[in-house]
């Protein structure tokens, strides 16, 4: 597939792979969990199979993201379950707040999100490992740390935006 | 509470799947506002960034140790052992060459493994087990699968079956799976291979690979089709990894009426039996003389699938076996297991199933399988089943 594309499809793809990030996240706000990787994986395949019908004067990420709501879709609807889809006005917000953050910012590198994981302190660095790299349910974590399902919820989005700002910050001081 | 810390509590129960009706109506509301908006996408980035960082090495404590049995010792022996083992640690330090990069994690194994990452010094990952990449790549090894890792990114499989799950791979690069037959290229993909005495089979589940036999034209190999590349001669078709079935990719779900596939395999849900045992009941049906890839009940084998489920549910999964003129039921065995929410990967050995009706495990050696059965507890919505594999370990 890549040895049909020129090197201009380079540019793109390295684009694209270099927002890999913005995309899991993207991914993440629309699908329901257990399909995040499964859409990941179809978004991918589709980018390569489709990127020569790509209009060179378009919108790529935008492109791409209209790909990756059309695999959350399909996956849904084999699966039954297309009342998961965010309603139609909640998706254009979820839409538009990408692609802002798009149009005014370089893709997160991981080694800037590093830095901020490490100004958290253990444990909390500990809720995130469990939840992002082993994959453990918040029942699961709450047995682990002795607290509450709704606790560790609640913890882990306050450290998602404890990191959003760590990252806002840095991205001003540079 | 401000609207922005509600913002925050809104997008972690969205990332969580757990979100309902009137979160979602507030969440429209809030998301008019451009500067919520903007907190809102570097929430998003953060989520996906920490999904994408944790799937790096470096991030991975191991937390859990093996027992030792160092407690049932004499004190002065530990003590002894730990001072011959730190001066013959501090020799070998010193007498090492200076190669840092050898002890870089080539990859982390996931689902909680303690065992040592792979890296350039020790590259050697035995199955079973799951193994993420520096890039993000899964590995899926089944028991008794042997690979080495390099630190280029390729891997040589030296023996048994691993599932790669591949992610995008950068502009010029590939992920190589190699074994003594071929070279297995891939740019992004999902795909098994297998090392055996018959050579290596590669079978494609999504996208497409590159096989490229040793001394033997290189040939593409497309999604649900597969090829056996022997140790020496013509590479040929091999039987299609239908063992394995996609659930999702069969479209199977959608209506749950049988749905003859290429490969002979149906779906089917079994619309009686569901009514009549109050509980969903789906049925996949082979063709005789069984299901491809295991014609036979046999103690060795063993049903590999990949479900997940929503909540804590209960599921089953039974075999059947069948008569070979595919005429007469002969016996069911069943095993089932209760399912913590979240997406599973399962081996079970079929000598782990019990018999059901008054038949025993030895009386159904050698009968053709012709219909495996899901049964759960919890509804439709609750249970998705990704994938089926029922096969022989492959190092046998």
């Amino acid at each position: 597939m890549a040895d049909a594309s020129g090197g201009g499809d380079d540019d793109l793809l390295r684009d694209f792979v270099a927002r890999r990030a913005d995309l899991l996240g993207y991914l993440r706000a629309i699908a329901p969990p257990d399909l995040v990787e499964d859409s990941f994986q179809e978004v991918f395949l589709v980018v390569h199979r489709r990127l020569a019908d790509f209009r060179r004067d378009g919108d790529f990420l935008a492109w791409v993201r209209g790909i990756a709501r059309n695999c959350v879709r399909q996956l849904l609807r084999r699966a039954g379950r297309l009342h998961c889809l965010p309603d139609g006005e909640l998706q254009v917000l979820i839409d538009q707040a990408a692609a802002e953050l798009e149009d005014e910012t370089e893709p997160a590198g991981v080694d800037r999100l590093r830095r901020c994981l490490g100004r958290l302190t253990a444990p909390h660095r500990r809720i995130i490992e469990l939840r992002y790299a082993l994959d453990r349910p918040l029942a699961a974590i709450a047995r682990e740390i002795g607290s509450t399902e709704g606790s560790v919820q609640v913890t882990l989005s306050r450290l998602r935006a404890s990191l959003a700002d760590c990252l806002g910050r840095g991205r001003s001081a540079a | 509470m401000s609207d922005a810390d509600e913002l925050v509590l809104l997008h972690g129960r969205l990332v969580e799947g757990v979100l309902d009706d009137a979160g979602r109506d507030r969440l429209r509301v809030l998301l008019a506002d451009a500067q919520l908006r903007r907190r809102f996408a570097m929430l998003l980035r953060v989520d996906g960034g920490l999904r994408e960082l944790h799937r790096m090495p470096v991030t991975v404590r191991r937390t859990r140790r093996r027992p030792t049995t160092r407690s049932r010792l004499p004190l002065w022996q530990p003590a002894l052992a730990a001072a011959v083992l730190a001066a013959l640690g501090l020799i070998v330090w010193l007498a090492r060459p200076v190669t840092p990069a050898s002890a870089a994690p080539l990859a982390v194994w996931l689902d909680g493994d303690a065992r040592p990452s792979p890296t350039a010094a020790a590259p050697q990952a035995v199955g079973p087990g799951h193994l993420r990449l520096s890039d993000g790549s899964r590995l899926e090894l089944d028991p008794g699968c042997t690979a080495s890792l390099a630190a280029d990114g390729g891997v040589r499989l030296a023996q048994g079956r691993l599932r790669a799950v591949v992610v995008p791979q950068d502009p010029g690069r590939r992920l190589v799976v190699r074994t003594e037959h071929a070279d297995v290229r891939v740019l992004g993909t999902i795909f098994d291979v297998a090392v055996g005495s018959a050579g290596t089979e590669v079978g494609v589940e999504r996208g497409r690979v590159e096989v490229a036999p040793q001394g033997r034209p290189v040939q593409q190999v497309a999604a649900g089709a597969a090829v056996l590349v022997p140790p020496q001669g013509a590479v040929r078709p091999a039987p299609p990894p239908s063992w394995s079935i996609d659930l999702a990719d069969a479209g199977a779900r959608v209506g749950w009426v049988g749905k003859p596939r290429p490969d002979g395999l149906e779906l089917a849900f079994d619309a009686e039996v569901s009514a009549a045992y109050k509980v969903p009941t789906w049925n996949l049906l082979a063709p005789d003389p069984g299901v491809v890839g295991l014609a036979a009940f046999a103690d060795a084998g063993e049903l590999r699938w990949e479900v997940s489920v929503a909540r804590r549910t209960l599921v089953a999964i039974n075999v059947q076996m069948w008569g070979r003129d595919g005429g007469a039921w002969r016996g069911t065995v069943q095993r089932q297991e209760t399912l913590e929410p979240g997406r599973h990967r399962l081996v079970w050995p079929l000598r782990t199933f019990q018999a059901r009706e008054g038949a025993t495990l030895a009386a159904m050696q050698g009968m053709p399988i012709r219909k495996l059965i899901v049964v759960t507890w919890d509804g439709e919505a609750a249970v998705t089943v990704h994938r089926f594999a029922l096969g022989r370990p492959v190092a046998e």
